[in-house]
């Protein structure tokens, strides 16, 4: 059993066969970085938590695929901060099958977005100039070289 | 979208801002490389339509990342298989409205047509990477090569042959050893196929390479009725032209540029050329053979230029499939319930390993599950549906790496 501490010091226990779903957490066991426990200081508690549920449900429905399938759909049905915060976590955690499904789930989000809802979700201010604006708009002439 | 206002309070905490101020122990330069990397991420899993036209308009660090050709190569590999569905808005011009159709929901078999963005183009010939290759819509004789959704283009000099591209057999492939994007024009077999580079220079020419016979008599075809059509290609790699031939298909590597026969399956009975048509099916070609009004026989070649070996995919039966009523058929249920007769669908494309699409001469589509032995129509509000070119949206340039 793996002991996982998050950033807000909640702890947790887990199966190292399931722990090394995460890559990081895999080197770290293998560079000899977890005799006691592995410090997560980038995680809080409730998306670790989040995060485990998901490698714990991969790990023992492996075969599963229609199973898996409804699982990950249930799985991305939060809020949308919550969905930014498991990316951030499976970015630092580096769990690939978890980073897809939610960067995918905000892409299939954006797609049907304005600009500015866009620049809302992210936080993004716009820093183009008006004549910078228009001619990206207008870009859309047959261009033929 | 009600969330939104809270969720900007609290992103505010968590999610990155570009000064860097960051969360926890994180570096402020890697937390930006971190950042961005988390939206090329999800920028690449979004479709490239929408990436082009609002996604380079949020802020500049979007705009740049979007031109990157790392991010464009890898946005591509994320796009979903289409078909391009062409067909002519009046016999008196040149414009086509195209539109692009996807097949998806639950038994994958539903059918969405949406518009490509452009109202009007020329006749599509053939389609590689997002790039798409046309007739010029007003002068005869000439061909482009353009991006769908960057409308980026570039018009082809004349062809030596003096080909006015109205029947003719062209292709856009791209050779994967030099990784440059080819033209491939036949029209008159005894003056050769026409080659065109599009990344040489400015003044660069259509390069002549022999046709695939050496004397008249070899033509398998009636010279009265033939003329070549545009080929079915696998993957931008591989050619493969319909020949009107009971034994034969004539096809090229886009690399290599040589012409060669590929002899047709074994089949239970003699081949008559009338009865097959050619598709991509999965990323193979396929040969599709109409046996009788109620039997359809679906054959793969697994590698035409080591060994041309052919294995019977699937047997399309009458009797065995299940047909699915159109949701919103107005007609009576015995009416449009009536499966259509076999002999008189065309296979017009595939779509991934297992569907194949069907026109029928009345111009409605069918479309066909293999798997699951299950038949859709799909009537189509488009006039006169005449190329179904398979097709996948990127913001390629053919000069992109």
């Amino acid at each position: 059993m793996i002991v996982l501490n998050s950033s807000d010091g909640a702890t947790f226990e887990v199966e190292e066969s399931v722990a090394v779903q995460s890559q990081t957490i895999k080197h770290m066991i293998e560079d000899n970085c977890a005799d006691t426990s592995i410090p997560l200081p980038n995680v809080n508690g409730v998306t670790l938590a989040r995060v485990l549920e998901y490698i714990k449900k991969h790990a023992e429905a492996k075969d599963d695929e229609e199973g898996l399938k409804s699982f990950d759909a249930e799985f991305v049905k939060v809020d949308q901060a919550s969905l930014f915060e498991i990316i951030l976590a499976a970015n630092y955690l580096d769990i690939k099958g978890l980073l897809d499904l939610t960067c995918q789930t905000v892409a299939d989000q954006i797609k049907d977005l304005t600009v500015e809802e866009v620049r809302a979700i992210f936080n993004i201010m716009n820093d183009f100039t008006p004549e910078e604006e228009a001619k990206l708009r207008n870009d859309h002439a047959w261009a033929f070289e | 979208m009600e969330a939104l206002q809270n969720d900007k309070v609290r992103n505010r905490k968590n999610i990155s801002r570009k000064d860097g101020e960051g969360r926890g122990a994180m570096e402020s330069t890697s937390f930006k490389d971190f950042h961005e990397s988390i939206i090329f991420g999800i920028l690449v899993k979004v479709p490239p339509s929408y990436v082009y036209k609002n996604g380079r308009l949020v802020c500049r660090a979007w705009r740049d990342l979007i031109s990157r050709d790392d991010f464009i190569v890898q946005n591509f590999m994320e796009t979903k298989a289409e078909l391009l569905v062409g067909g002519p808005t009046s016999r008196r011009n040149g414009f086509f409205e195209v539109k692009l159709m996807e097949v998806g929901g639950a038994l994958q078999l539903d059918c969405k047509l949406r518009d490509c963005g452009l109202c009007r183009m020329g006749r599509p010939r053939s389609s590689c990477n997002g790039l798409l290759l046309l007739n010029h819509p007003k002068k005869e004789g000439l061909l482009q090569v353009m991006n769908l959704i960057t409308t980026v283009g570039l018009t082809l000099p004349k062809c030596p042959s003096g080909c006015r591209h109205k029947a003719c057999g062209s292709a856009l492939g791209f050779d994967p050893n030099k990784k440059e994007y080819k033209v491939i024009h036949m029209y008159a077999d005894s003056f050769g196929f026409e080659i065109f580079n599009l990344a040489g220079p400015p003044d660069a020419a259509w390069r002549i390479i022999p046709g695939p016979w050496e004397g008249l008599q070899e033509r398998p075809y009636d010279f009265e009725r033939f003329s070549w059509s545009d080929p079915i290609s696998v993957n931008g790699r591989v050619l493969h032209w319909h020949v009107a031939s009971n034994e034969y298909i004539i096809s090229m590597d886009v690399s290599e540029e040589i012409s060669t026969k590929t002899y047709l399956p074994n089949i239970s009975e003699e081949i008559e050329s009338y009865k097959y048509t050619l598709a991509e099916l999965g990323g193979y070609l396929s040969f599709v053979y109409a046996l009788s009004d109620i039997q359809v026989d679906i054959w793969i070649l697994d590698d035409c230029f080591r060994g041309q070996i052919w294995s019977k995919k699937h047997s399309i039966q009458l009797d065995l499939i299940k047909y699915v009523t159109p949701e919103n058929s107005l007609l009576p249920a015995n009416h449009a319930n009536a499966l259509p007769n076999l002999s008189k669908l065309v296979a017009v494309a595939g779509r991934g390993c297992d569907i194949l699409i069907l026109k029928h001469e009345n111009s409605c589509l069918y479309i066909y599950d293999m798997k699951h032995r299950v038949m859709k129509k799909f009537k189509m509000n488009m006039k006169n549906p005449m190329c179904f070119i398979p097709h996948r949206s990127s913001l390629l340039h053919w000069r992109t790496s």
